[in-house]
């Protein structure tokens, strides 16, 4: 895979096919809940959910993005013994802030990807630590927590970071993926501009 | 801006009106996830009907992606066992001759135990009713520690069962649906069983760490606990039958200054590994 398609703006304001959406879902459900669930080193398995759900963020129009990531944090939660519509929650914080920060990024690049994951996985830590302490008494082992979530940064990084060209050609075809750095880079700035 | 495009148009580029709408579309989301959130934890954390609709759609796939990996993981391992197997075979043939004969001294001793138990007014037999249910899914976050299985409250299964395999202790049922259950695994860190160590009969709670060990708290400062010591459940808190396999002991550790000493235990059964699993429906006498 060619570095160029690292360097591809993420948000290119083309839409996505529903059915695309929906096979990458459910793909990415099946992987997590039956075959990662063996694979976890010390008890530390990637949130392939949670990658799929920044990909979106970056990649998709405002209204499908949204849609995938509140049906993402609901399918977490049904694989997940914390109360049904946390995690949902959780995304969708996570989508406000990234929505706001992709309209600023106009390239986003393989370190912002990884910076994106990164951020992600912390911030969606911290509200799971945060809402069950405070909302549900659970005594969850903070630091411990934490620690084993710094792994996990590491985990979903590397793995974000592989998946990252396959999902680029799964969600927008053959056509896109072979676009050029910057091909349409002029209209989304008029777009700034008008804002 | 196009000057002949008409006023729709406009609207679905308008940046503002773009920004608007997804602002709108984010708080009805939300707004969703918090009731959501709201109703699960109201319910104590029963399933409602979307978490049923989310698993009853996955489910079909997931034990079919179960199974298929299940049946290359053992076609690999199976190929790999073919290596060495004579001598296996006949190693393995001379062992059974020598459980035989321990079995027959085993018989002998359950005969004479059988006797004194009733001497004694004892309930003879402790009767474990279960019901044998296949994992078909694992939790999909770090937080919990989880299986999902294919049996539900259609079978009998409710909450707070016990769930066992041969090796042991594997967990409790958390949730249950119609045809489908939650189980929480002793590794979780909400997870705790009353226990005592098989040689000293020292007692103890083993707690989930949300990692593959456990840890055995409150255990008397006094007692006798080495390394390598079983642990099984004392029966107490009426969750768990007496005398299932909880693990093993790798560590003990004793505080200065505490009440208590700590030993960590590792799980006779590994959830990782674990493709069938026994669900108690009743136990005791």
């Amino acid at each position: 895979m060619s570095l160029q398609l690292y360097g591809q703006r993420f948000y290119t304001g083309k839409k996505t096919s529903i059915a695309r959406i929906a096979i990458l879902i459910f793909v990415f459900a099946l992987l997590q809940t039956a075959v990662l669930g063996r694979v976890s080193i010390i008890g530390i398995k990637p949130e392939l959910l949670l990658i799929l759900a920044c990909y979106f963020l970056l990649h998709l129009p405002d209204r499908e993005a949204l849609i995938s990531v509140f049906i993402l944090g609901l399918i977490n939660d049904a694989y997940s013994l914390v109360p049904f519509g946390l995690t949902s929650l959780s995304f969708l914080i996570i989508a406000a802030i990234l929505l706001k920060a992709r309209d600023e990024l106009i390239e986003t690049n393989l370190l912002t990807w990884c910076a994106v994951l990164c951020g992600a996985t912390l911030f969606n830590a911290m509200l799971q630590i945060v809402s069950m302490r405070l909302v549900l008494w659970e005594p969850l082992p903070i630091l411990n927590s934490l620690g084993k979530h710094l792994l996990v940064v590491v985990i979903n990084v590397a793995l974000g970071v592989a998946l990252l060209p396959i999902l680029i050609r799964m969600s927008s075809g053959p056509a896109a993926s072979h676009k050029k750095v910057g091909e349409d880079q002029s209209e989304h700035l008029k777009m700034r501009k008008f804002v | 801006m196009n000057s002949f495009s008409s006023p729709l148009i406009q609207n679905e580029t308008d940046p503002r009106i773009v920004s608007a709408r997804r602002w709108q579309l984010l708080v009805v989301l939300i707004a969703v996830s918090l009731a959501l959130t709201i109703t699960s934890i109201k319910s104590r954390g029963n399933p409602n009907l979307v978490q049923s609709l989310i698993l009853n759609v996955f489910s079909p796939f997931q034990w079919t992606f179960s199974s298929g990996t299940r049946s290359i993981g053992g076609w690999w391992r199976g190929y790999a066992n073919l290596v060495g197997v004579k001598k296996e075979n006949e190693k393995l043939s001379n062992r059974v001759r020598q459980l035989q004969s321990e079995v027959n001294k085993l018989r002998e001793a359950e005969i004479k135990l059988w006797r004194l138990q009733r001497l004694m007014g004892f309930n003879v037999e402790k009767h474990i009713e279960a019901v044998p249910a296949e994992v078909i899914g694992r939790e999909a976050d770090n937080w919990s520690r989880m299986i999902l299985l294919n049996r539900g409250t259609e079978d009998g299964v409710e909450k707070s069962m016990a769930v066992i395999t041969s090796e042991g202790l594997l967990g409790r049922v958390a949730q249950a649906s119609d045809n489908k259950a939650k189980v929480l695994l002793i590794t979780d860190w909400r997870s705790s069983v009353d226990s005592l160590v098989q040689r000293t009969r020292a007692r103890g709670i083993v707690v989930g760490k949300s990692s593959r060990a456990g840890e055995m708290r409150y255990i008397p400062l006094n007692a006798d606990v080495r390394v390598g010591d079983k642990v099984l459940s004392s029966g107490l808190g009426g969750v768990f039958p007496k005398g299932l396999m909880v693990g093993m002991v790798i560590k003990v550790t004793k505080e200065r200054n505490g009440l208590f000493q700590k030993a960590t235990v590792i799980p006779f059964v590994d959830a990782g590994e674990v493709e069938e699993a026994l669900v108690v429906l009743r136990y005791g006498g």
